[in-house]
């Protein structure tokens, strides 16, 4: 999906809700699906849309652009998922995420190819991390957001976030999974 | 098809910068593979996220905008309304209240003012003298040519407003003979009733110069007015309800400038 969404084609749907639904929906679901599968989500497509439908009514009261919006969305999608992961603690009789019965595909070649991987290899990467090493990674790298906008979504300081990135970094590298991944 | 790669190559730079290890490419990679999570497609939107995308969050922006703009609404409605209510009691008002209430004003001196007839150098006179020129009053008949140049002369009102008045007088006597000054008299005696109410709601300033006129010819008239057989006791009744009726009138017209102010409002 593109992020066609700028600041002024954000600006030039105001008013237009049908039109700017649309769009929100098309240019994040992706990424907070994303975001929510990496972080484990026990059922990430039913919490995307869990996630929007609390985001698109609240639409209007949202500053700070394209920006705002996306800090706005994920920080939707962050309580979610805890809400989700609280909700799996309490009924732990959830499956786990099983790749092969991941049929979601992305239209690019590339993309594919590189999902065709991704998905298990990619959440069993995460999966040697802290929660918060995790968390940080997910929120900067498919989510896009600045330190201080996961700092804020976090509700660490920037300094903290910077510290359990270059943490997350460097357990990624010391690990064996890693190398295994990036070179099958 | 992706959310802006470059973007997603420089954040990874910039958490390989961060943390020291910039030259890591296995690392590099595997964070551009976790960065492609961001790529899925978006979901197809159930029941409730559908029905909010295409129809029933019109309604709920209908709700909002109705909301937000409900006082302008409201406003408009009511300025509106006012509008509608000022003009109409304004119309009703000056329909009303200004005919019948002057009539009703003028009604119980009228009698009088037959007497004091030959003393109006009413405006309209001329135009209301051709209509009933028949009904002609032989009793009034000697009067008018001695009586007719009187307002001119004993009359004390400033002479812009006698002027006018004098010369529409004046022309209608040169005009006829002696019979037909007579109808121009009489019938200008019940005129004047209606008159004033046309002079009145139009200009202002018509308005004091007509009851003026049957006023001072009365303390004046005496000796134009015994021809017509009234006593003087009855001559100052009629006065006195005369100036009851100026002030009536007076009272009036200052309900009418009240009035007047609040008419262009809508």
């Amino acid at each position: 999906m593109t992020d066609a969404l700028t600041d002024e084609a954000l600006h030039a749907l105001q008013g237009n809700n049908a039109e700017l639904f649309s769009a929100v929906y098309q240019a994040y679901a992706g990424q907070v699906l994303g975001y929510l599968t990496a972080k484990g989500v026990p059922d990430p497509e039913a919490t995307t849309q869990d996630v929007f439908l609390a985001v698109l009514p609240r639409l209007d009261e949202i500053n700070g652009g394209v920006n705002g919006l996306r800090t706005f969305i994920f920080s939707v999608a962050h309580a979610r998922m805890v809400d989700e992961h609280r909700k799996e603690s309490r009924t732990p009789d959830q499956h786990e995420f099983e790749p092969e019965r991941d049929a979601r595909e992305a239209s690019s070649a590339e993309a594919e190819a590189m999902l065709r991987l991704a998905p298990y290899e990619v959440m069993a990467l995460l999966e040697h991390l802290g929660e918060e090493q995790r968390e940080v990674l997910t929120l900067r790298i498919v989510a896009g957001l600045t330190v201080e906008q996961v700092a804020g979504i976090m509700g660490k300081t920037a300094g903290a976030v910077k510290q359990l990135q270059r943490r997350a970094l460097i357990t990624l590298r010391e690990h064996s999974a890693v190398k295994e991944y990036v070179s099958p | 098809m992706t959310y802006k790669d470059l973007d997603r190559g420089q954040i990874v730079d910039e958490l390989l910068l961060d943390a020291g290890l910039s030259d890591a490419s296995d690392v590099r990679q595997a964070l551009l593979a976790m960065g492609q999570l961001a790529d899925a497609a978006a979901p197809a939107p159930g029941a409730e996220l559908a029905a909010m995308l295409a129809g029933p969050h019109d309604e709920v922006s209908k709700r909002r905008w109705r909301h937000k703009h409900r006082t302008a609404v409201v406003s408009v409605a009511v300025v509106a309304a006012m509008g509608l209510g000022a003009s109409g009691v304004a119309a009703a008002s000056s329909g009303f209240t200004r005919s019948p209430s002057f009539e009703a004003l003028l009604g119980t001196v009228a009698p009088h003012r037959a007497a004091a007839a030959p003393a109006l150098p009413a405006p309209d006179a001329p135009k209301v003298s051709t209509a009933p020129a028949p009904s002609v009053d032989p009793a009034a008949i000697p009067q008018p040519s001695p009586v007719q140049p009187t307002p001119a002369t004993m009359i004390p009102i400033p002479a812009q407003q006698q002027a006018p008045a004098a010369s529409q007088a004046v022309p209608q006597t040169p005009a006829g003979t002696a019979p037909a000054t007579a109808t121009a008299v009489v019938p200008s005696a019940n005129p004047p009733v209606p008159q004033p109410a046309k002079a009145v709601p139009g200009a202002m300033p018509a308005a004091p110069t007509t009851p003026a006129p049957w006023l001072r010819p009365g303390p004046a008239g005496p000796s134009a007015l015994p021809g017509n057989g009234l006593s003087v006791a009855s001559e100052k009744e009629a006065l006195a309800q005369l100036k009851a009726a100026e002030e009536k009138l007076k009272q009036w017209k200052k309900q009418l400038k009240r009035q007047d102010p609040a008419q262009p409002r809508p």
